[in-house]
């Protein structure tokens, strides 16, 4: 988004955010983000001649097919983000709370047990070939790159989602009108209209996606063992968890994605500056026109079609894994039951206690990324330095760094022995590392609503003499709101599923719903680990939609605190 | 109205503080324990362990329960400031990778003479030991394959799944067992590629394949997973194949920075009695203690035709297995 100046909130009025000292900032930053980063480098560094090893026929083959994936999974994504929001739009839910709940669950499944459900729903002898046997020959086409894509743009697109969403909505209520008003017809207003209105917001969240997708281990490892496909974060995965373990050689690799995503980043900032697009979304001008029966029945089954390949097959395949008494005995009636449940949950079974300690820490996670969120926007808003402006890119840095590097660099620098006091072997180790890497997610939500709000919005209170406390209250915090409770139900959601982070950094003893379930799917019974996730998928988004829910009431009754 | 900003500053900060506060009870309950171990392996039978041990002394132990490459992980992010002092894997060539970094120290538990399997000068014992077999699934197989060299018949074209040597240690142990031991050598992996055999993932990723009918067998699957899932019901049969295969003794041992060594040895000493090697035999897994029966339900070491590997030299070659059966097995 361009920056534009706002001068009627400098000068004196910015003695509230003066209270949030920069420099105090800076080095909170500089501890979170910049410290574990720098202790994987420190790694990578020392090599000397091992650097010539870097640059070998695998690694750029590896690197090769990292850029494949990544530009197939985000093209795929940002098509069925465009897909589902326009549909979203258009059957007018894209509001509803319980919609925007929904259209993250496909991001809140772990990915490679997702990759799972495809996978024993394609199999031979698989939930398709029950189902409708006639399509059984779908399954070779299916074990390829292209199955690994659709997988993974599946489980991706959501992170898009409402982004589009917006510039969608924006589109179909500040910028067709006159054009439709003008009798454009619809190539004219797609070419001209909808696609440069559209292309940088849609291009930046496809950016997001394109990182995401090629720091992913999840998916490559699980689906992409078996069709072949071996790139870089499986490279990375190797080196670090098969002897000779070797954290210099995983960062060296690193290094490679690293400059590929800031290749990325720079091209899309370049691009974002060059169109320099102001848009005004504050205030729906008009009322969205209500798409004719024709429309909203094709909108009705795109986001059936969606709906179901992203979460009715993978999360179906599982539940119904997770109900079968005996696996090897099939998808029966006489087969089905609820053992795994009551096994898991029983006293010793551990699975309660792993939910309880997922839900606190991801809630505290949560809590304290918002917290984080909003201090650093808030400043950025309103005293913006060239200080504030590292800050920022501090707190964006995890976004381009494969969360499995990054934990490693959580250990390296949190249980250095020189620091007076450490987080490490507690579960503020665990808190401390999903805020890092949700932070980007929720400070990107968080920043956009505050700098959509336009100046004329406390300039207005202003003249008639409202003080700071006053508009920060009644007027900042329930506009703010849908963005801060976006951020904070992305960092939530995934925290409850994050795998990464806790492998590497839980304390000993504790026991989280993601740790519980890889030790099933590596060591134990599949349909305990699949009873886990289903029940862990239901829990989080009854709690999301519970939030949501409230926090729509409390902006309707237009106060919040 | 200034005050009142810093008044919800304060409030934040006073809001993480407690937040921080409430995420620290489990935590300083770790630091506070009396013996760390980490350990690789079934959830189920290191938590047993620990929870017998716990009993039986009153020790607080701190259990850090994963696979053994992330274990390896752990240690090694941790060299600068190690905090385990057990380690339990389940790869026996860990256990020397270990003591060649001058990771360990020397033990010597009470049943320390009747261990099966010793690392050199008491370094690590094994405690027990898990066999590689083909795993089948009886529903689809009548007359499984009674050797390796039989699994290449054609009609089992595409019907084999091996766990991904990259994401499992059992699977590299068996690639250079059999590459130590039989003389086909590299062109056995060849063929079974060319028949449509697959990699994927760890061993109960594979054998999850084959409880769902995707595959009819695992090639070199862990067999103790199997026998547990045998014991709920599932369809599942086990070969040990003709011309041997390899056993993995699993290693425990005690790390040269152990904090709590005492307690680290009383543990050792109760893996290795008679009460923990129950706890073993009861997981399926073969005892490392010499004369204590297996489990009723499996087959007994002495039934079983066991390779002799040379650990040292298979851990030499891990990275350049896991490569070639990367291309062998396409």
């Amino acid at each position: 988004m361009p920056r534009q100046d706002f001068p009627s909130w400098r000068g004196g009025s910015v003695a509230p955010v003066r209270a949030l000292p920069r420099p105090l900032l800076l080095l909170v930053f500089l501890i979170l983000m910049a410290a574990p980063v720098l202790a994987v480098l420190a790694q990578a560094a020392p090599l000397g001649d091992r650097w010539v090893r870097l640059f070998t026929p695998d690694t750029l083959q590896a690197l090769r097919d990292t850029l494949v994936l990544g530009g197939l999974v985000s093209a795929l994504s940002a098509v069925l983000a465009i897909l589902a929001a326009w549909a979203l739009s258009a059957l007018d839910v894209a509001q509803h709370p319980i919609a925007r709940v929904l259209s993250l669950v496909p991001f809140m499944g772990p990915p490679y047990l997702m990759s799972m459900g495809w996978i024993m729903f394609m199999d031979p002898n698989g939930y398709l070939d029950h189902l409708v046997p006639a399509l059984s020959g779908l399954g070779p086409a299916f074990f390829s790159l292209w199955g690994l894509v659709l997988i993974m743009a599946l489980h991706l697109f959501p992170i898009s989602l409402l982004a589009t969403l917006q510039v969608i909505e924006m589109v179909r209520t500040r910028y067709d009108p006159p054009a439709r008003t003008h009798g454009a017809p619809l190539w004219y207003r797609v070419v001209r209209v909808w696609l440069p209105v559209m292309a940088p917001g849609l291009l930046g969240a496809t950016v997001l996606v394109f990182v995401k997708t090629i720091g992913e281990f999840g998916a490559p490892l699980v689906f992409g063992s078996m069709v072949r496909f071996p790139v870089l974060t499986t490279a990375i995965y190797l080196k670090m968890t098969n002897w000779p373990i070797d954290f210099g050689v995983a960062a060296q690799l690193s290094t490679l994605l690293l400059a590929v995503v800031f290749l990325v980043w720079f091209g899309n900032d370049l691009y974002q500056r060059r169109t320099r697009l102001v848009l005004d979304s504050g205030s729906a001008a008009h009322r969205l026109a209500r798409p004719g029966t024709a429309a909203r029945w094709l909108a009705g089954v795109i986001v059936g079609v969606i709906a179901v390949a992203s979460v009715v097959i993978p999360m179906g395949s599982l539940l119904v894994t997770s109900l079968l008494r005996i696996e090897g005995d099939g998808a029966t009636l006489a087969n089905l039951s609820i053992v795994h449940y009551l096994d898991i949950f029983r006293p010793s079974g551990g699975a309660g206690q792993a939910l309880f300690s997922s839900l606190r820490l991801a809630l505290i996670a949560a809590s304290a990324a918002l917290v984080l969120s909003l201090f650093l926007a808030l400043v950025a808003r309103f005293l913006p330095s060239r200080l504030v402006r590292w800050t920022e890119w501090l707190g964006l840095l995890p976004n381009a760094i494969p969360d499995v590097l990054l934990a490693i660099g959580l250990i390296l620098f949190w249980n250095a022995r020189w620091l007076p006091f450490t987080p490490y072997d507690t579960n503020g180790m665990l808190v401390i590392g999903f805020v890092i890497v949700l932070f980007p997610f929720c400070f990107t939500y968080v920043r956009a609503a505050l700098f959509r709000l336009p100046p004329t919005t406390w300039d207005a209170a202003r003249a008639h003499q409202g003080g700071t406390w006053l508009i920060a209250r009644r007027i900042m915090l329930p506009l703010l709101a849908p963005g801060m409770v976006a951020g904070w139900t992305m960092v939530f959601a995934v925290s409850m599923r994050d795998l990464v982070v806790p492998m590497l950094l839980s304390p000993p003893n504790a026991t989280l719903v993601s740790t519980y379930i890889y030790g099933q799917y590596t060591q134990g019974s599949m349909p305990d680990a699949a009873a886990l996730a289903v029940v862990t998928l239901l829990v989080t988004v009854l709690l999301l939609a519970i939030v949501q829910w409230w926090s729509l009431r409390a902006r309707m009754r237009g106060a919040i605190l | 109205m200034n005050q009142r900003i810093k008044g919800i500053a304060a409030a934040a900060a006073g809001l993480l503080g407690i937040l921080a506060v409430s995420a620290y009870p489990a935590a300083a309950s770790a630091s506070g324990g009396s013996l760390v171990v980490y350990s690789a392996g079934p959830g189920g039978l290191a938590n047993q362990l620990v929870q017998a041990f716990e009993q039986r002394t009153g020790i607080q132990v701190q259990l850090f329960q994963s696979t053994t490459g992330k274990v390896l992980g752990r240690l090694q992010a941790e060299k600068s400031n190690p905090h385990a002092d057990v380690v339990m894997l389940a790869d026996w060539s860990a256990g020397d990778a270990l003591q060649q970094e001058g990771m360990l120290q020397p033990f010597h538990p009470t049943n320390g003479q009747r261990t099966i399997w010793k690392g050199p000068d008491g370094m690590y014992y094994a405690y027990s030991a898990s066999a590689l077999g083909i795993t089948y699934n009886t529903k689809l197989v009548k007359n499984p394959p009674q050797t390796w060299l039989a699994a290449l018949n054609p009609q089992w074209d595409n019907k084999i799944v091996m766990p991904d040597p990259a994401q499992s240690g059992s699977a590299v142990d068996f690639v250079g067992g059999y590459l130590q031991t039989q003389v086909l050598g590299m062109n056995y992996f060849k063929d079974l590629g060319e028949n449509g055999t697959v990699v994927q993932g760890a061993n109960a990723d594979a054998l999850n394949q084959v409880l769902t009918g995707a595959k009819d067998m695992v090639l070199a699957g862990v067999d103790y997973m199997a026998y547990a899932d045998i014991a709920k019901g599932e369809p599942l049969g086990i070969v040990y194949p003709k011309e041997g295969t390899v056993v993995n003794p699993r290693p425990t041992m005690i790390l040269k920075s152990a904090h709590n060594l005492a307690n680290a040895r009383l543990f050792e000493d109760f893996v290795l009695s008679d009460a923990g090697q129950a706890i073993v035999a009861k997981n399926y897994l073969l005892p490392g203690a010499k004369g204590y029966p297996a489990n009723p339900a499996r087959a007994a070491l002495s039934s079983i035709n066991t390779w002799n590997v040379n650990w040292v030299d298979l851990a030499k070659h891990k990275t350049s297995y896991i490569e070639s059966i990367d291309s062998a097995l396409q």
